[in-house]
């Protein structure tokens, strides 16, 4: 068999020590007439050798399209960005991808300073007091954020606003987490995009408001004073951010989130059809021991050696409220590893170019549309500005176009908006990345221009 | 690397355990009596153990450790005798307090108020629960107290397994490893106790070094070090019982368990006594068997919040003499709830009643099992024994 | 300090960074500059600056103070640290399975559909349920999902009082923490003198108020529940749902299916039981079986076949046509899209390189090294529980005559450069050292781990210090955890931060 070292001769060895002649024996504390059962498992005929097994796999991923085959301007929360080959290189080494989470802190100094630093370049970023070492993805760092703020809400309150620009995966996610509370999500009904509306729903029951900026659609939502309206209102404002965003634009540290969370996909990791992805989770200094997550401290060793731990490990279980701070145990060690590879490569000047050429190549790629397509920019709000996705008006069904696109031009169209809000029937939303070049957007428009005409 | 000192008060009851090999229940007055029956002394030979192997261990660490320990002791028996034979060089220990004749309890109190003079950080003791008390009689809740076991009775939660983890403990707690957490110091009356009662009464909460019990959740090594957030948890949850039915009685049974949950509501429960609760408000403090079984005349609905005492497990019988087993049937058994937090109870797997009445002890046992809040939401299936 | 100390220690990306380095990976811009929303902008971001060698020696360097199972033994119980084969590491990187969008139409996607489709039925044979989800992304989200479940199940059958769920003591922490989640209530039930759980206790438990009981088998101290038969049943006369934890999925497969045991729901570790890498910490992925009564209750999407309807091809040529799906009454979406899709193609490149045969292979020399090893080590640690163990035992790390202690003998087995066991767990055996060698590992390997054990079990005796202040041979030696959580010190301060 594939990895089973043992010879004959050692396995009889083993099997005398034990004083058993077959291995079956040590199996005798299951009831018999379940024992051993005679597993059918289907096609392909098994077991396959590795060049067979390789075979096959190119086989069946030679029947995907992807965003190297294609040029894809799809994104809605997962985004073809470029990643240097340092993070591949860097999270390929078995040292690291090959270790369990790091119980044993003398023995795993490089995952844990590479966690501790992903914690602080990830406060830089969002420019919050403390983050912890990752969550499953976007979605479920959100849902956490949501039981974090009813846990703190000492005083019943069971309500929390969730905008609707907000990505609707993770809204359904929030709500499946929140199955097993009482807690109850408002703000479904505002027009996407109207704070006013949102800020209108606080009163002493709400917990928290969520707010994704740039929003789902791609646009900066209005903060100016958000937060200090939910703050008076005694609730707490949680945002969902692009980390890429956050390259050149204001971090929700700076307009006063008590908690940031985002999908950190975008820094590194790649596209992979949804997963594994990376949940960041930073919040204020304040909250630390209600916040879910492994966290990594700095301390000494017994000679006063720098060093790494999991620290305030008893708050990660422990069931104080309603609510117990989490249960998460396996997070997404690789994936933060992966991000702060990508974060120390491209640093400072790096990542701000990253979302420079992101906002330029989408505004060129708008502006054109709006131009030679003669299509509709933004049409809910087309004065927000927007940071590298935007919305186009089509005038026929986008899933229609997309076929079109996707056939004749070899183009992965954009995110169909109407399957999820309505109002924004027949509108496309469209990512633009570092990674099209400008005849490739031509392309796209000139797509959509035929196919619209 | 910068030097710290930490000061240790040590002090040993040199008659305590002499009383248990001869039969005598308790040696307390009964010194004379002990030795004249040819007890011979236990304690210090139990100290020096928990010296020696402290000693050890400070040596083993030494290139690395720059702790300087300061002893802080009586004279003769009652400690300096042991340091001295163990070896402890004459300038790392002071004698705080000086004993003429034979060593009384008040001799323990005097030199414990020398220790806080000089601001020991921890008081280590050799003896049973008549030290202990005599001891947190002074001490309060000013210094963390930990007993070597030695004495005949032992029910306070002050005291360490044996002499060398006591050893173990106070290396740790030395070195700012351990916290500190509350402890039950009872006794029971020996004067009765020896006429064949078995009355323990709970004397007093100290401090005590709190060895972070390492706990493992999903796999990862956890400190439990938080004892507060369990026991707010504990309040929490019966809080959320209790909501829904504003004329209910609630009884608050002793020790410190209960207290805190007090704590939490926001009420001044008394540590030793039982007190009563409706509505989230205090109706009567410390009380007798008499104001209970009044209390249960006019309230329909009732519910008696209990915590096991002492290292035994007793949930009924020690240091709650007010629940007499006439309260308990007036009560209900099925209106009992205990509560204890994990580490309390890791400490007494069994749980045991003695109400005096045999029936009602075996009606409270059930069926070999009750389930105790161990948490927010969390109960634990505990062994019941008669 | 001397100068191996210093060396010793790896400074931060903040402290190596150097104002004004860069490595330049971005082209120019080759469109028109757009007008940029001034005030939107941030004045500074405080990221490191360093050249791209100064990002590779660091990372590298950090990799080289980590152990991990592609450089030594990692016996650590119920983590299952086999071998994880490099093909797949090879398979998962297929532009087609890494570089496709997870909303891409279906039709573009129909090798990752095919895929997620035969794991999903695998799994299904596998556990010997009726329907399996792949979206937990990991064993914990796994409890939740199936907590939830329960929940939704019991609501519909207008059950609502059932809040309770009993769990034996020897489970893992996530357990209890997952049923507080999910907003029940958690009864530890104590486990007997032969570590099975005790039926006595359960059946004292069991009544109207018992949404399920949660249990791990073979449990935490590596014994099989030979009582699994009566557990289920006590608890199905109750009305209650069993849920199997199955994080020791790895001693079963081809052995025993859950399902047929009566198990109603139980989640697999696929970063444990087939092959795929823990990554340090993740990425894990924790698929969901369940019995014909929750199925409905499942977290979409998931996968299924549909039969096409174009009767004209030869029955032959007609290719399957995977679409998603929602189940009925499902509890909604666990997760952004899938769940962990690069960890599905790794565990369904396992299980074909291994097929059923190979899967039982598995499991019985997973039983026959754990057997072995706790063999070589009897009468040097005292064994918790001495009875034939399934894929991992529990030792307690005690030596007469000496006072180390459990965590002194694990921090001494890395000088040895072997990882240590999972100390400290479970919580009902004191001084626990649980150990999970695999079947991935030969007799030589286990020899050498026994045999370290054993000098260390002398060395306790004879120089018990060497024990409790190792390890000596690390980068950094043991490390003060309660300075950790007291001063807390969660990023880097080495530069000016505006807040």
């Amino acid at each position: 068999m594939n990895y089973l070292p043992h010879t004959e001769s050692e396995r009889r060895a083993m099997l005398d020590t034990l004083g058993v002649s077959r291995m079956e024996e040590l199996f005798a504390d299951i009831p018999e007439h379940v024992r051993f059962p005679d597993l059918k498992l289907p096609l392909p005929p098994l077991p396959l050798s590795q060049m067979e097994l390789e075979a096959h796999l190119r086989e069946l991923a030679g029947q995907d399209v992807n965003a190297t085959s294609h040029e894809c301007f799809l994104g809605a929360g997962a985004y073809h960005h470029y990643i240097p080959a340092t993070v591949d290189y860097v999270t390929g080494r078995g040292e690291f991808f090959t270790a369990y989470t790091p119980y044993q802190p003398e023995a795993s100094q490089g995952m844990l300073q590479a966690m501790f630093e992903y914690q602080s370049m990830i406060c830089q970023l969002t420019g919050m007091d403390v983050t912890n070492a990752s969550h499953y993805d976007g979605a479920t760092a959100l849902a956490e954020a949501v039981r974090m703020a009813l846990n703190l809400a000492s005083d019943g309150r069971q309500k929390v606003i969730l905008s609707p620009t907000v990505n609707p995966h993770y809204r359904e996610t929030v709500q499946t987490y929140l199955l097993g509370s009482e807690a109850s999500l408002i703000g479904e009904g505002v027009v996407p995009g109207e704070m006013g509306s949102l800020v209108a729903l606080l009163d002493d029951r709400v917990a928290a408001l969520v707010i994704q900026n740039p929003n789902f659609l791609g646009q900066f939502e209005d903060v100016a004073g958000l937060a200090d309206q939910v703050h008076q209102a005694g609730a707490l404002l949680i945002v969902v951010t692009d980390p890429i965003a956050l390259g050149l634009f204001q971090p929700p540290g700076a307009y006063g989130a008590d908690v940031v969370v985002a999908d950190g996909q975008p820094l590194g990791i790649p596209l992979s059809f949804g997963g594994p992805y990376l949940g960041i989770f930073a919040t204020r200094m304040q909250y630390v021991r209600q916040m879910p997550g492994r966290l990594v401290g700095e301390t000494v060793d017994r000679s006063g050696r720098r060093g790494y731990v999991l620290t305030l490990a008893a708050r990660e279980q422990h069931i104080r409220r309603a609510r117990a701070t989490s249960n998460i145990c396996t997070n997404a060690g690789l994936m933060a590893l992966a991000a702060a590879t990508y974060l120390a490569t491209l640093g400072k000047s790096g990542l701000r170019r990253v979302a420079e050429l992101c906002y330029h190549k989408s505004h060129y790629a708008a502006q054109q549309l709006a131009e030679r397509a003669g299509l509709a920019i933004n049409p809910h709000k087309p004065d927000q500005p927007f940071f590298k996705e935007f919305s186009v008006q089509l005038p026929r069904p986008v899933e229609e176009v997309n076929r079109i696109l996707l056939e004749d031009f070899g183009i992965i169209g954009g995110f169909d908006l109407g399957s999820c809000y309505f109002g924004f029937e027949q509108q496309m939303l469209i990512a633009v990345t570092e990674m099209k070049t400008k005849a490739a957007i031509n392309r796209l428009v000139d797509a959509l221009a035929k196919v619209t005409a | 690397m910068p030097m710290f000192i930490k000061r240790v008060g040590f002090l040993i009851n040199p008659i305590a355990g002499m009383g248990g090999r001869v039969g005598l229940k308790g040696t307390d007055g009964l010194a004379d009596k002990a030795r004249a029956l040819g007890a011979e002394p236990v304690a210090q030979q139990r100290a020096k153990q928990t010296v020696d192997e402290l000693l050890r261990l400070l040596s083993g660490a030494s290139s690395i450790s720059c702790l300087l320990l300061q002893w802080l002791t009586c004279s003769g028996d009652m400690g300096e005798t042991v340091l001295q034979s163990a070896g402890v060089s004459a300038n790392a220990f002071e004698i705080v307090h000086r004993i003429a004749g034979d060593p009384s309890a008040e001799d323990t109190r005097q030199a414990v108020q020398h220790f806080l003079k000089k601001q020991a950080d921890l008081i280590v003791f050799c003896g049973g629960d008549g030290t202990a008390r005599d001891i947190c009689s002074v001490a309060g809740f000013d210094v963390p107290i930990l007993g070597i076991p030695s004495g005949v009775k032992m029910f306070s939660g002050v005291f360490g397994a044996n002499p060398a983890h006591c050893a173990e403990i106070i290396y740790a707690f030395l070195q700012d490893r351990l916290t500190t957490a509350q402890a039950d110091v009872l006794d029971l009356d020996e004067a009765r106790y020896r006429a064949g009662e078995w009355k323990v009464q709970l004397y007093q909460v100290a401090l005590t070094p709190f060895e972070p019990k390492h706990m493992q959740s999903a796999k990862t090594l956890i400190e439990d070090i938080d004892e507060t957030a369990i026991k707010d948890g504990i309040a929490e949850f019966l809080l959320e019982q209790f909501r829904c039915d504003a004329s209910m009685l609630v009884l608050l049974g002793a020790g410190s368990t209960v207290k805190s949950v007090g704590d939490r509501w926001g009420i001044e429960k008394t540590l030793l006594g039982i007190d009563a609760v409706v509505n989230g408000e205090l109706i009567g403090r410390d009380l007798n068997e008499q104001q209970i079984l009044e209390l249960l005349g006019k309230f329909k609905t009732r519910k008696l919040v209990l915590s096991p005492i002492g290292a035994q497990g007793f949930v009924l019988g020690r240091g709650n003499l007010q629940l007499s087993h006439t309260v308990i049937r007036a009560i209900g058994s099925q209106n009992i709830i205990v509560i204890a937090t994990p580490t309390k109870l890791a400490r007494t797997p069994v749980l045991r009643f003695d109400t005096g009445d045999a029936a009602l002890d075996r009606e409270l046992a059930a069926n070999g099992f009750i389930r105790v809040i161990t948490g927010y939401r969390r109960r634990r299936l505990v062994k019941t024994m008669l | 300090m001397p100068e191996i100390e210093k060396r010793s220690i790896e400074k931060t990306v903040y402290e190596l960074s150097s104002q004004g380095r860069s490595t330049n990976l971005m082209p120019e811009c080759d469109v028109p500059e757009a007008k940029l929303p001034v005030d939107l902008l941030h004045e500074d971001l405080h990221l490191p600056e360093l050249s791209e060698l100064d990002v590779v020696r660091h990372f590298i360097r950090l990799s080289q103070r980590n152990f991990c199972v592609d450089s030594g033994f990692y016996p650590l119980g119920s983590c299952t640290m086999k071998y994880n084969p490099k093909i797949n590491e090879a398979c998962a990187r297929l532009a087609g399975f890494s570089q496709s969008h997870p909303l891409q139409p279906i039709d573009t996607v129909q090798g990752n559909l095919a895929l997620m489709f035969e794991l999903q039925e695998w799994l299904k044979e596998i556990g010997g349920f009726a329907a399996v989800s792949l979206q937990p992304t990991a064993g914990a989200q796994g409890e939740l999902t199936a907590l939830l479940m329960m929940r939704a199940y019991f609501r519909d059958r207008d059950e609502t009082g059932r809040t309770q769920i009993l769990i034996p003591d020897s489970a893992h922490g996530t357990n209890p923490a997952s049923t507080t989640m999910a907003g029940f209530e958690a009864l530890e039930i104590p486990s007997d003198e032969h570590g099975n759980l005790d039926l006595a206790a359960l059946k004292a438990a069991c009544d109207a108020s018992v949404a399920g009981l949660m249990i791990t088998n073979p449990n935490t101290l590596g014994l099989f529940e030979r009582n699994i038969e009566s557990i289920v049943r006590c608890v199905h006369n109750c009305g209650g749902l069993v849920y199997g934890d199955g994080a020791n999925m790895n001693a079963l497969v081809g052995a025993v299916r859950p399902g047929d045991l009566g198990i109603d729901v139980m989640h697999y570790n696929l970063h444990k039981t087939f092959g795929t890498p823990h990554g340090g910490g993740g990425p894990g992925s924790g698929p969901l079986g369940v019995s014909e009564k929750l199925a409905s209750y499942l977290p979409g999407p998931m996968v299924c076949r549909l039969k096409n309807a174009e009767k004209s091809e030869p029955a032959e040529k007609i290719k399957p046509v995977y679409t998603l799906f929602t189940p009925e009454k499902s509890i909604g979406r666990m997760n952004s899209h899938f769940g962990s899709f690069g960890v599905f193609v790794r565990a369904y490149a396992y299980i074909l390189q291994h097929g059923a045969e190979g899967l039982k292979q598995s499991a019985l020399h997973a039983v026959l090294n754990a057997n072995y090893l706790r063999e070589r080590l009897r009468g040097i640690y005292p064994l918790s529980h001495d009875r034939t163990c399934m894929h991992e035992f529990v030792l307690q790390g005690k030596i007469e005559g000496s006072s180390v202690r459990a965590v002194d003998i694990s921090k001494r087995l890395l000088d040895y450069g072997f990882h240590p066991p999972t100390t400290y767990f479970p919580l009902i055996v004191p001084e626990a050292l649980m150990i999970e060698p695999t079947e991935t590992e030969s007799k030589q390997t286990l020899d050498a781990f026994a045999d370290a054990l054993k000098a260390i079990a002398q060395e306790a005796v004879d120089h018990p210090e060497t024990l409790q202040t190792a390890p000596h041979a690390t980068p950094v030696g043991r490390l003060d955890e309660v300075r950790a959580a007291r001063k807390l010190k969660l990023r880097d301060d080495g530069l000016q931060i505006k807040l």
